[in-house]
């Protein structure tokens, strides 16, 4: 095909890379102002797949058809031949390296390689969780500092719930300002308990707030998580919390009396893993990846009887051609982990299509789950109150792994190959 | 496309409104349609085209509007979890 008028890409030295293969809608598309095409390939309705090759002349690209066969099963030896081309020892490190960069997507190229490795480099050592956090962060295009590599790994292995943080920090704020109220200074004094009251007002808890007020929570939660709210914000802050946070560092470390000081390390432990939840999440929401699924996700801190348990969403989202995100009110999808005390984790799958919402909720055992599907109708009719319109509603026995997940990766088992050296 | 139809090439601003930036009828909208593609512009042709930006703007919304929608979808959901938990709990139900 030759492309008149458009300036050649620049190729890679070494173009052999493995790719994900994409869905159909998240196929690159490109206008070529003239085509000449070898065989009658191109049928209205039909899907068309080619292959690039080294152009033979300037201003020239070659393309060759696709089919089925060309490609294979996703296996480690791909991987491991892929390194050897680029001249990469085939270490375990190396593959396990490549493996998590194919499955976030990321070409395998010498020179991604050499950047990640680069990145990881920084680190005292590298788990696989690390591998995962810098792969993410460089197919999100946001820098791959150690601390960012840090706190999203730490993420992924250890998962931290906020609501258990904030309940654990509200513990021993009491157990301290009741110990040492007479030692502690009152500006110290003052930052804590305005932290647990900016915390406490983060909770969503029925029984006491009600369901306008647990949607303020939830709204201001976002807010705290990096999730751009615009103007609602009444009272708190974007940032509120962090730097609540970090104010409280400075008066715990400078300040600290040494009488006060297992209790201290108590809290700092119990805010220390705040500040990294909601630094974790404003990574995740900060993220918007090409080709892939991209979706706001936040942990909501809920008051469940005398229990700070933790709610998770996942809010999936579109792009426009501007790159401003957008959920159409008719047309949007959300997954909400609710946890409880009795019934266990309640996890909905809720599809908005053409304006009729359908959910899915999956149950830890068929007991519940029975329950729940007896239950829904009351549900349908709630919502139906607030102007939904109601399609399918069913609970089912989840699987144990089922459930929201933050920074899901495609399952390596389950991609293709396709070799595109030549 | 007929001498009496028109098409509209659109844009959505921030706010979810959306934005005419050229109209035209018979041929030159012909000519239009295809620049807007080009250009990655949404386009409207039809007959009906007022009421289909009607139906468009008032689809799609700003991120604030969404988030106001869905913190009270979520709170309705969170807070009848809540109440099944109750009730499993005391072995009652919504339906006796």
């Amino acid at each position: 095909m030759q492309m008149s008028g458009m300036p050649m890409p620049q190729m890679p030295q070494n173009f052999q890379q493995m790719t994900p293969r994409l869905p159909v809608n998240n196929m690159p598309s490109m206008k070529l102002p003239q085509t000449r095409l070898p065989m009658p390939m191109a049928l209205p309705g039909r899907t068309a797949m080619a292959q690039t090759a080294m152009p033979a002349e300037p201003r020239m690209m070659s393309m060759a058809a696709l089919r089925e066969q060309s490609f294979t099963p996703m296996k480690e030896e791909v991987l491991t031949a892929t390194l050897s081309s680029m001249k990469m020892p085939a270490t375990k490190e190396n593959v396990a390296l490549a493996k998590s960069m194919v499955q976030s997507g990321i070409p395998l190229t010498q020179e991604n390689v050499k950047d990640l490795k680069e990145a990881l480099a920084k680190l005292p050592s590298v788990k696989t969780s690390d591998m995962q956090a810098a792969t993410f962060l460089k197919s999100a295009a946001l820098a791959t500092t150690p601390q960012n590599i840090t706190t999203l790994s730490n993420f992924i292995t250890m998962n931290p719930q906020l609501g258990a943080c904030f309940f654990e920090f509200s513990k021993e704020f009491r157990k301290l300002a009741d110990n040492r109220k007479g030692a502690i200074s009152s500006d110290k004094m003052a930052v804590m308990s305005k932290t647990a009251s900016v915390m406490g007002n983060l909770v969503m808890d029925s029984k006491t707030k009600g369901s306008a007020g647990n949607a303020k929570a939830f709204k201001d939660m976002a807010g705290q998580a990096g999730i751009e709210l615009p103007s609602f914000m009444m009272g708190s802050g974007d940032d509120e919390l962090t730097e609540l946070l970090n104010e409280l560092r400075k008066v715990l470390y400078y300040q600290g009396d040494e009488d006060s000081q297992e209790l201290y390390s108590k809290l700092e432990k119990a805010f220390a893993q705040a500040e990294d939840v909601l630094m974790a999440q404003k990574l995740i929401n900060k993220a918007r990846r090409e080709g892939q699924d991209n979706f706001y996700y936040l942990q909501i801190p809920v008051k469940i009887g005398n229990e700070e348990l933790t709610a998770e969403l996942k809010l999936y989202y579109t792009t426009d051609y501007e790159g401003r995100r957008l959920v159409d009110r008719d047309n949007f999808e959300f997954e909400l982990l609710v946890p409880s005390n009795n019934i266990g984790d309640s996890y909905f799958h809720v599809v908005m299509l053409n304006g009729i919402m359908s959910m899915d909720v999956g149950m830890d055992t068929p007991g519940v789950a029975d329950f729940m599907n007896r239950s829904l109708p009351v549900l349908v009719e709630r919502l139906s109150v607030l102007g939904y319109s109601s399609g399918e509603f069913s609970a089912y026995v989840r699987q144990d792994d089922e459930g929201v997940l933050p920074m899901d990766m495609q399952e390596f088992e389950s991609m293709e190959a396709l070799d595109l050296s030549y | 496309m007929g001498e009496d139809k028109k098409a509209f090439a659109v844009r959505q601003q921030p706010d979810g409104k959306m934005e005419v930036l050229a109209a035209a009828t018979g041929k030159a909208a012909e000519k239009l349609l295809e620049a807007a593609s080009d250009s990655g512009l949404e386009v409207l042709q039809d007959g009906n085209l007022a009421e289909e930006m009607e139906r468009k703007a008032e689809r799609s919304v700003s991120p604030e509007q969404v988030w106001d929608d869905l913190s009270v979808l979520v709170a309705e959901i969170e807070g009848f979890v809540e109440e099944l938990d109750d009730l499993w709990g005391s072995g009652g139900s919504f339906n006796k």
